[in-house]
């Protein structure tokens, strides 16, 4: 089931990021949501409907919807239209919120890793944690005070619970993982977002340190979004084979070339959109299938091939 | 006794009464080189203002009588810890059960029968260990062809 939604207002947050506030067509208030949720956008385009996950960054109580997007470099599909063709009024449609990252009711104490536009998917749990008493510190790391976004607001609306590092400032400060990890109270939860070699480092350091797999919350969510460097491949279907250009999502190929996988998260999370991979190399992307499982399966909403790559089609479990 | 080892925490806690033996499993966490602390358990109230203080990365052993087990336990989880931080020592000779009719935990000999002490039915004693009761479950006993 998808919402029907337009565009209420738009506004630059940094260089390259634009906050998008959303609201229902026939002006219903949108969902209530959990704290850390995001969405599926679906937007109209010449070239077909472009789907894309977001972090909500906030709910108004009116029951609209807040949505940042980074215009990622090069890319000529979600962030590029969403930059250059969404304005006031563009009409598209949404699906209900979802969570891979929510707070820990149990946890004692809540501590959130961000980098970049890894920031969006904390900003309503850290808000859920300050209405809700619970002891939390944020640790966010950009590459200088323009580019941090929402830095007035966590500024003000968290002053005593965030750090910031600047890596690009006149005083250069990156986050100590090692460090900053040796320091939490028994019963911490830890959550990460942003670029895969920040969560890897972090995740690597926090298992080193003997922190339980449990206690490790990630978002993989903008895989697709910030690696920047993605390359065409083909792929084969039965007889058929069809090109997947580097703006492309295989999952959306094969929807067009009429094979409807059922799909959820769109981040590689979950496993729903899971299909069986017959012959070449596959570019894994997800953090959801084991080493093992990598083997014969890939998660198309994410991952890609090298060259040519070969699916099995009798194996679809298609919707 | 029964335990195994967690590896890779920065710091293992040993909570043991005097009466249990536990130089066994102290002879083994010593091996992996981490920091190792020993605490008879006292009153509870010194304990929490102790373990309080821990960090991300402890593991604790619980190497005590079943009833003080409990006390410690509940103790423990107050504090944060969770089962993912901690496991019970088995002791062979006496356990805890979880009665799945009434969900009162007590504490037994090692018999494959065990009489709930607060609804009175007769359990059977499964193997299945629940880490969130830290008690073995009883299961309902059914006589002749009441199913
Ligand atoms: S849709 Fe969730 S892993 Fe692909």
């Amino acid at each position: 089931m998808k919402i029907p939604v337009s565009v209420e207002s738009v506004a630059m947050e940094t260089n390259d990021i634009k906050r998008f506030r959303i609201k229902h067509r026939f002006n219903e208030p949108l969902p209530e949501i959990h704290p850390g949720a995001h969405i599926l956008t679906y937007l109209p385009s010449n070239e077909g409907v472009i789907i894309r996950p977001y972090s909500l960054t906030n709910r108004t109580t009116d029951g609209r919807y807040e949505i940042a997007i980074k215009l990622v470099q090069k890319s000529r599909g979600g962030s590029f239209r969403w930059h250059h063709s969404v304005t006031v009024g563009t009409e598209l449609e949404i699906s209900f919120p979802k969570n891979i990252l929510k707070p820990e009711l149990l946890g004692r104490h809540h501590v959130f890793y961000a980098a970049g536009i890894g920031i969006t998917p904390f900003l309503t749990m850290l808000h859920w944690c300050k209405e809700t008493g619970r002891s939390f510190e944020l640790h966010y790391g950009a590459s200088i005070k323009e580019e941090c976004l929402f830095y007035g607001y966590l500024k003000e609306s968290f002053k005593s619970e965030t750090r910031f590092y600047f890596s690009r400032e006149r005083r250069k400060e990156r986050i100590d993982y090692y460090c900053s990890l040796q320091r939490h109270p028994i019963g911490t939860h830890v959550y990460i977002c942003g670029p895969p070699s920040f969560i890897e480092n972090i995740i690597n350091a926090a298992k080193n340190l003997g922190y339980p797999r449990e206690r490790i919350h990630f978002e993989a969510f903008r895989s697709n979004q910030i690696k920047t460097k993605t390359s065409p491949f083909k792929v084969k279907i039965e007889k058929k084979c069809v090109p997947v250009k580097e703006d492309q999502v295989l999952l959306d190929v094969l929807n067009e070339n009429g094979l409807s996988i059922p799909y959820s998260c769109r981040v590689g999370q979950c496993g729903t959109c899971e299909i069986t991979v017959k012959k070449g190399d596959v570019l894994h992307q997800d953090s959801f299938l084991t080493e093992k499982e990598k083997l014969s399966f890939m998660l198309p909403c994410v991952s890609r091939g090298k060259g040519l790559i070969e699916i099995d089609h009798n194996s679809l479990n298609l919707i | 006794m029964s335990w195994h080892i967690v590896r890779g925490k920065q710091k293992y806690i040993i909570l043991y009464e005097d009466y249990v033996d536990i130089t066994k499993l102290v002879r083994e966490l010593c091996f992996h080189r981490s920091l190792l602390s020993l605490i008879n358990v006292g009153e509870p109230d010194q304990l929490a203002s102790i373990l309080n203080k821990e960090l991300m990365g402890t593991y604790i052993y619980l190497s005590l009588k079943v009833k003080k087990t409990r006390e410690v336990l509940s103790l423990l989880y107050d504090l944060g810890f969770s089962p993912l931080d901690l496991q019970v020592v088995k002791e062979e000779s006496e356990r805890a059960i979880f009665c799945a009719h009434c969900h009162t935990v007590f504490i037994t000999d090692d018999h494959p029968h065990a009489v709930c002490e607060k609804c009175n039915i007769t359990l059977s004693v499964t193997n299945h260990w629940s880490t969130f009761h830290h008690a073995f479950l009883g299961s309902f006993e059914f006589e002749g062809d009441s199913l």
